[in-house]
């Protein structure tokens, strides 16, 4: 397959995997950060970590948006998805994260109008073909998506769809990279940074990390053979002492990013003073809502939501993991109390989060290697 | 090859590729210009309807990125080839 194949060369996979073992000073431990889900989905789908040395460590970092949505979030959600005449619409991973009484999955069974969508143009579907009800479309995602939710937004302006409303939940990329780096238990020699979202953003926003804090950091694609090439783009970094953002995925990225979509996204959202984060508590300036002149399609302001903060389950030891502190088995309720099946805290319930990630695919090579 | 440890459909309980921070490459089949949307092929040669604005104009035989419905990025011919060689050096 075009674009794919190329990517998955098992003798090209092999060679990066020699020159990883090449670069790697033996008896240095390497923690490198992927901040990107949909990295960490691969890593674990493809075993790229098995073809890593054993001083090169993987930290799976906060890139999930389903992974970093507080359970009071989501019982807004379920409350407007109980609204009378309401039709809610989200994507399909947030159907089954926890909130305090249930999930959105739970909500429907219990007699809630919520439907699964791939786009947000589906809600704006959804909303044409019911006028005499309310269409709520749940918006997460970082700037990858933000744009999508974004142009419907501007696209139901236009063609006057009065009932179509947005509950925004995106989040941006920088903030929380910001918050993980002043983190005092974190270590990390180096990011692998997130493609898609640098679609949009470009690669220049993560200049800070090499200039602030010392780390070298580069974006990266998501085949196989993308993330092995962003490790050794690293490692020749720390090796040669140098400390920049480099472009891996320059097939997709361009370094000053989508100035289409940075406009359209500057028109219709306007940051947030503080957004609350799983795991990582409120981050400053993290999160998108939307603008003045989008009030009036904005579901928080057309219905009233509880916004009531809820604490995460004590067992769950989520927030750990997205700052890379602990491995997802090493979680207490990993694989026992906290499963796919009935998740306890969300990095369990996105297959793109660590522990679902890990539970999927990676134990069985963790179970070869207790053998 | 490299092998996929397991087959992973698409938006389903194992993936959301919209949470995944995905890219569907995708080919574009017809342009409406007036609404500023395109018809598009995945690689599976199934059809979907993709808003273009953020990456306008394409025409018939363009190859997109497509997340959550919409084109985040053209993929440029040129760009992919020298991606290649990097990815092959």
């Amino acid at each position: 397959m075009k674009y794919v194949d190329e990517y998955r060369d098992a003798d090209l996979g092999r060679a990066l995997s020699g020159e990883i073992l090449s670069l790697v000073e033996p008896g240095r431990h390497y923690k490198f950060m992927e901040v990107c889900g949909g990295h960490t989905h691969s890593i674990y789908k493809y075993g790229v970590d098995d073809l890593l040395p054993a001083n090169v460590e993987l930290v799976h970092g906060p890139g999930c948006p389903v992974c970093v949505i507080p359970m009071g979030r989501v019982d807004d959600g379920i409350a407007l998805a109980h609204e009378e005449g309401v039709i809610f619409t989200c994507f399909g991973d947030m159907m089954r994260v926890p909130g305090s009484e249930g999930s959105l999955l739970e909500a429907n069974a219990a007699g809630a109008d919520i439907r699964m969508v791939y786009s947000p143009l589906d809600a704006l579907r959804i909303a044409k073909q019911n006028p005499d009800r309310e269409v709520v479309f749940f918006a997460i995602g970082f700037e990858t998506t933000a744009p999508s939710t974004a142009l419907t937004l501007k696209r139901a302006r236009a063609e006057g769809v009065p009932n179509f409303s947005v509950m925004c939940s995106h989040v941006t990329i920088v903030p929380p990279l910001r918050a993980l780096l002043e983190s005092p238990d974190l270590r990390l020699d180096g990011f692998v940074g997130p493609g898609h979202v640098s679609t949009v953003v470009g690669a220049r926003p993560f200049e800070f990390i090499p200039a602030d804090y010392g780390k070298p950091i580069v974006v990266a694609g998501f085949e196989p053979l993308d993330i092995l090439q962003a490790i050794t783009m690293i490692l020749r970094q720390l090796n040669e002492g140098r400390c920049e953002v480099e472009n891996q995925y320059k097939r997709v990225v361009p370094y000053e990013g989508n100035q289409r979509a940075l406009e359209v996204m500057a028109e219709v959202f306007e940051l947030r003073p503080h957004f609350e984060w799983r795991g990582l508590g409120f981050i400053s300036h993290s999160g998108l809502k939307l603008s003045e002149a989008y009030a009036d399609l904005d579901a928080e302001k057309r219905f009233s939501v509880p916004g009531v903060r809820v604490a995460d389950p004590k067992a769950c030891q989520c927030g750990e993991v997205l700052k890379g502190v602990i491995k997802p088995w090493e979680c207490k309720v990993f694989g026992t109390a906290c499963t796919p099946e009935r998740p306890i805290g969300t990095c369990m319930v996105s297959s793109e989060g660590a522990c679902a990630a890990y539970y999927n695919y990676g134990r069985f090579a963790r179970e070869r290697e207790v053998v | 090859m490299i092998a996929d440890r397991a087959s992973v459909p698409v938006c389903d309980e194992y993936h959301c590729i919209t949470c995944g921070d995905d890219g569907d490459p995708m080919t574009v089949v017809r342009v409406d210009e007036d609404r500023g949307l395109a018809l598009c092929a995945d690689e599976t040669g199934a059809r979907h309807t993709i808003e273009t604005a953020l990456v306008e104009p394409v025409s018939p035989g363009d190859r997109i990125l497509v997340h959550a419905g919409t084109a985040i990025a053209a993929l440029a011919a040129g760009a992919q080839d020298s991606d290649e060689r990097q990815a092959a050096a």
